[in-house]
């Protein structure tokens, strides 16, 4: 690890100057990718801004057809939540999925969705849902946020403050996890919305992405029969150690259709 | 008062489990300076320039050294007394294997810069100011691709990288067998590399004394003793009694542990040159790319039958992977244990031979089994294999050539001698136990859950306390104090077995000691003068067998100074529940009350060897679930009846078992290293990617036991540490390819990952 300037902000205000004013800064939340990243030497900030002692970034609410979520609520809180449990059971269930007990009690929704791992599962709950991300400077659609491999659509130095989660009708998730790490090598993410079907993948490409044709072939008939012959293109699919494209591929359809079978 | 059989609590869980354990680096005390490696990016390259100014000039170091500064020093090699010859008939090359690469690199990895600050940090910011030119070359980093014409030279003095070739058996009878055989069956099997991750990763603090010229190192080992040898004459070069090792609390060791390190010699001698003590601990990382490196086998078996399915005659050729160096123990697990081919049953013949094979990775060395794994692994998938071929069922095959206790003692063709089992009593109990006749009720469950299910039993027999050519033997010392009580100082190893335990029932059963009134020293070399260590299942038999020997030398001494204290006739001194007697009196004195009248008399030191290796053996059955459509394979029961001869404390021998079932269902379904063939570069290189068994990818482990006494120790123990491993390499295999046949799956190699496994069934479906 290269020696870094800790700084604890008080308030987003005070996170978004101190960012400025650094020279090369990093917003520290839960660190569960920075400290591992910090630790190799494969980053060196000048500063780091932890965020943990701003009160107003962390908790949960239920009102008015949706849950919100601040940006430093850890997995944990959410995945033991009554009132998650109760409007949106799926979203639980898959922050309960994160990672491991130690990562669930540290990560946070708000670093995780800001990093945009590929193999991440916040993203598919965020687009899956039909989320709005709330920033310090303005409010993002889910199907605009998530740009591409590790990238967003947040500024420099912009803060997500919320998460605001429309509550469906119906929604599950099902996750193939990396045997070694239990990153999402494929998560399908399932939900039937008032705006339609959405079904969101993560794991499978380099960022969270819809199957337009199943969502098409989900609303003429929500089975999991309906989507059991669409073939899912290789081409833009992540490759790796423990999982071909050819395999991810497959893997989608497989996931898709058990989360379609838990909605029902 | 325990007795031999009680299943004791660990006497070392409470300090253990409560944090109060004292490992390597639990003795710092922050005025240490700190080493760091810079280490070759490159599987295969040559050195051409390294340059250290800037380093030397950054804030806190206190020494940066190189190969150079080591041989102008004159510091030995680590060298290997395997006497194996090359397939031409000439002695083997041995590659220099300095504490620091020479001229060239050759795993990615390979240690090449030492840097000495005062911190750790300190010390990797120095690190990257060193620059060290390469000229990389292509490497090579599997051995069958070694063996190719044409493929990258690891050594220019070992052409074709074939290092050595060993064989054992009888090559003519075997193959004469062969020809005239009504069936053979053939089998080409790859059996991965894995690496033991320890909790507590290799770490060395290491002092030197410039008043006394006194050399101190404490690091995590098994063998504590040879260590100190190695490094003294080998290495440094100095006076074994100007060295002391502590070994002390070991976080796993697994075989990985039995081998010395450059590490442990570099912390030494760099201690004399920056008068400093100086610590050193691995990083994961590092521990992934340096510590020596387990089995990565390609074995082609063939075992040949007769029309009734009798076993007439085995042989094989094996292909050892043993990295770019050769450790002291590199050729060792390779070769050593492949008698283990002819399992438990009557072979006629038999011929092994094994190539050692060179390649641009980290050493290979013992690890869990050493071999014995994988000889296991080869016979009992053979013999899966030819049951199906056969048309016959995999269990009546097995029992129809498994000897039987009548047969024993019984010499087998690879030169192992069985002294006593039941092999027949065994299967039964372990078919019993498990439930195998079940099974159809519970695989009809699983088809209607859309599962596969498969079932698969395996005999594993394997040598302990060996090796075979010749079994060491143990140190043991006893001492009274003056208040009575009993320190033993063991030369074996205490690395999380409960040894300790075990050496406190063995003397509270023979001596009446109580346990609270003993204590057990190991692992400190001015403590304990001599020793061998802990290794290959040898615990148990070697140094349990010291221990026996010197409480029967404290009974006769006993004798002597008994009569003198109770006025009596030493030819009437009875030894019996901790006291000594006069016959047909009511006169006695304790062993406790002798020992503290007689102020160290009693005392003593033993150096004993067992009669000989023994031959513990077991029937493993297991079931896994199969999900097609991802390929996701769960292992669902495991059940083991297993004979270790006596059972000194069954619930360390289940803790033993439990421990070794892991590893090997580990390595079967989700441990391998891999590396990049083209780069070199170490593919699996932290838990991101090397997939470490979780306690929910098991379920519980059923562990019976049969045991069958051997008379080659006066325990009649037959070692533990090693047979849950040696018995789950291949019955998970055997299960999952039981599941995947009716799919018309005939072969699946390990690591039986999710997408190995969909991928194999996928293949059948087209």
């Amino acid at each position: 690890m290269y020696a870094f300037e800790y700084r604890k902000a008080a308030s987003t205000e005070d996170a978004e100057s101190g960012f400025t004013a650094a020279d090369d800064a990093s917003f520290l939340a839960g660190g569960m990718t920075i400290l591992p990243t910090l630790k190799q030497r494969l980053a060196q900030p000048s500063d780091l801004i932890d965020l943990s002692g701003i009160e107003s970034l962390s908790g949960i609410s239920v009102e008015g057809g949706t849950v919100t979520i601040g940006a430093m609520t850890c997995h944990a809180d959410v995945a033991a939540s009554a009132d998650v449990q109760s409007a949106i059971p799926a979203l639980a269930a898959l922050a309960n999925l994160i990672g491991d007990p130690q990562v669930r009690n540290r990560g946070t929704i708000g670093g995780s969705i800001a990093n945009n791992d590929p193999a991440a599962d916040y993203p598919g709950a965020v687009v899956g849902l039909n989320a709005t991300v709330h920033t310090t400077k303005r409010e993002i659609a889910a199907d605009d946020f998530f740009i591409g491999l590790f990238e967003t659509a947040l500024d420099e130095g912009e803060l997500i403050t919320k998460v605001v989660f429309p509550v469906p009708e119906k929604a599950a998730y099902r996750k193939f996890p990396n045997p070694a790490s239990r990153y999402a090598i494929v998560g399908a993410f399932v939900a039937k919305t008032s705006d339609g079907i959405r079904v969101a993948i993560t794991g499978a490409g380099p960022t969270v992405f819809r199957v337009t044709e199943m969502e098409a072939d989900l609303s003429e008939s929500f089975s999991a029969d309906a989507i059991k012959d669409i073939a899912i293109p290789q081409d833009d699919l992540n490759s790796d150690l423990h999982a071909s494209a050819e395999y991810r591929a497959h893997l989608i359809g497989v996931m898709a259709s058990r989360a379609v079978g838990d909605c029902s | 008062m325990s007795k031999i059989g009680d299943a004791v609590p660990r006497h070392e869980d409470y300090r253990l489990l409560t944090g109060q354990g004292s490992y390597t680096d639990d003795a710092l005390d922050g005025t240490e300076a700190w080493m760091v490696l810079l280490r070759s990016p490159y599987a295969s390259a040559t050195i051409t320039a390294i340059e250290t100014n800037d380093a030397q000039a950054a804030p806190g170091v206190l020494g940066i050294f190189t190969r150079a500064d080591l041989d102008a020093d004159g510091v030995g090699l680590f060298t290997t007394a395997f006497p194996f010859k090359r397939a031409d008939g000439e002695d083997m090359h041995r590659p220099p294997f300095g504490l620091l690469a020479g001229g060239s690199v050759n795993y990615v990895g390979d240690p090449v810069v030492a840097v000495i600050a005062e911190t750790r940090l300190q010390a990797e910011d120095a690190a990257e100011l060193v620059v060290v030119d390469y000229d990389d070359r292509a490497p090579v980093t599997d051995a069958v691709n070694a063996l190719e014409p044409g493929a990258p030279q690891v050594w220019p003095e070992v052409p074709g990288n074939a290092a050595f070739l060993v064989e054992r058996g009888d090559k003519e009878a075997t193959d004469a067998v062969f020809e005239n055989a009504p069936h053979v069956t053939a089998l080409d099997l790859r059996i991965t590399r894995v690496t033991a991750n320890p909790i507590e990763p290799r770490a060395a603090i290491g002092s030197y004394d410039a008043e006394t010229g006194h050399f101190v190192l404490r690091t995590g080992t098994q063998t504590p003793h040879r260590l100190l040898a190695t490094l003294s004459d080998d290495i440094l070069h100095i006076t074994p009694e100007t060295l002391r090792v502590i070994s002390p609390d070991v976080g796993g060791a697994f075989g990985m542990k039995n081998s010395p390190y450059p590490e442990y010699a570099l912390v030494l001698w760099a201690s004399q040159k920056v008068r400093r003590v100086v610590a050193w601990r691995s990083s994961r990382i590092e521990a992934m790319q340096s510590d020596f490196q387990g089995r990565d086998n390609v074995i082609h078996g063939e075992l040949a039958l007769d029309a009734d399915g009798r076993f007439l005659a085995v042989r094989a050729k094996s292909i050892g992977n043993l990295g770019a160096y050769l450790g002291p123990l590199t050729p060792h697990p390779s070769t050593a244990n492949v008698g283990g081919m002819i399992g438990p049953y009557s072979i006629g013949a038999a011929h092994v031979e094994v190539t050692g094979v060179h390649t641009n990775t980290p050493p290979t060395a013992p690890y869990r089994g050493a071999g014995r794994p994988e000889a296991t692994y080869v016979i009992e998938r053979l013999v899966d294999q030819a049951a199906c071929e056969l048309d016959m069922d995999a269990v009546d095959l097995r029992r129809c050539n498994l000897l039987t206790p009548d047969q024993l003692p019984h010499q087998t063709p690879m030169g192992m001698v069985y002294d006593c089992g039941d092999f027949p009593c065994v299967l039964a109990q372990g078919l019993d136990e498990s439930d195998w006749d079940g099974f159809g009720a519970r695989r009809k469950q699983s088809e209607a859950n859309g599962l596969l299910r498969g079932r698969g039993m395996a005999y594993s027999i394997e040598i302990a306390g060996g090796p075979q050519s010749g079994h060491m033997p143990e140190s043991m010392g006893i001492q009274f104090d003056a208040g009575g009580n009993v320190h033993v100082l063991a030369g074996s190893m205490e690395i999380g077995t409960g040894h300790a335990t075990a050496y406190k029932q063995i003397l509270s059963d023979q001596l009446g000691l109580k346990a609270e009134r003993i204590s057990v020293i190991c692992g400190d070399t001015r403590l304990v003068a001599q020793g061998t260590g802990s290794f290959g299942s040898r615990t148990m038999i070697a140094a349990g067998t010291a221990v026996v020997r010197a409480g029967e030398r404290i009974i006769e001494k006993g004798k002597a100074l008994a009569a003198d204290a109770l006025e009596a006739a030493e030819i009437d001194m009875e030894f019996s529940g901790g006291a000594f007697r006069v016959v047909g009196t009511d006169k006695a004195i304790s062993l406790h009350d002798l020992a503290a009248q007689n102020d160290g008399a009693l005392s003593i030191n033993v150096t004993e060897k067992a009669e000989g290796p023994t031959y513990p053996n077991g029937c493993h059955v297991c079931e896994v679930e199969i999900d097609p459509d991802t390929g996701v394979t769960l292992l669902d029961r495991y059940c083991v009846v297993d004979d270790v001869g006596t059972v000194i404390n069954p619930m360390i021998v289940k803790g033993q078992m439990h421990g070794g079932i892991a590893q090997g269902v580990g390595q079967v379904l989700m441990e391998y290293i891999k590396f990049d063939d083209d780069s070199g570069q170490l593919v699996t290189g932290s838990f991101l990617d090397y997939c470490m068994p979780r306690a929910n990818d098991f379920p519980l482990f059923d562990v019976g036991s049969c045991p069958v006494p051997t008379a080659m120790n006066p325990l009649g123990a037959k070692g533990a540490g090693e047979a849950g491993t040696v018995g789950a390499l291949p019955v998970v295999v055997i299960a999952t390819l039981d599941a995947l046949r009716p799919y018309g799956v005939k072969h699946i190699d390990m690591p039986l990952t999710p997408e190995r496994v969909w991928q194999t069934l996928q293949i059948n479906k087209s």
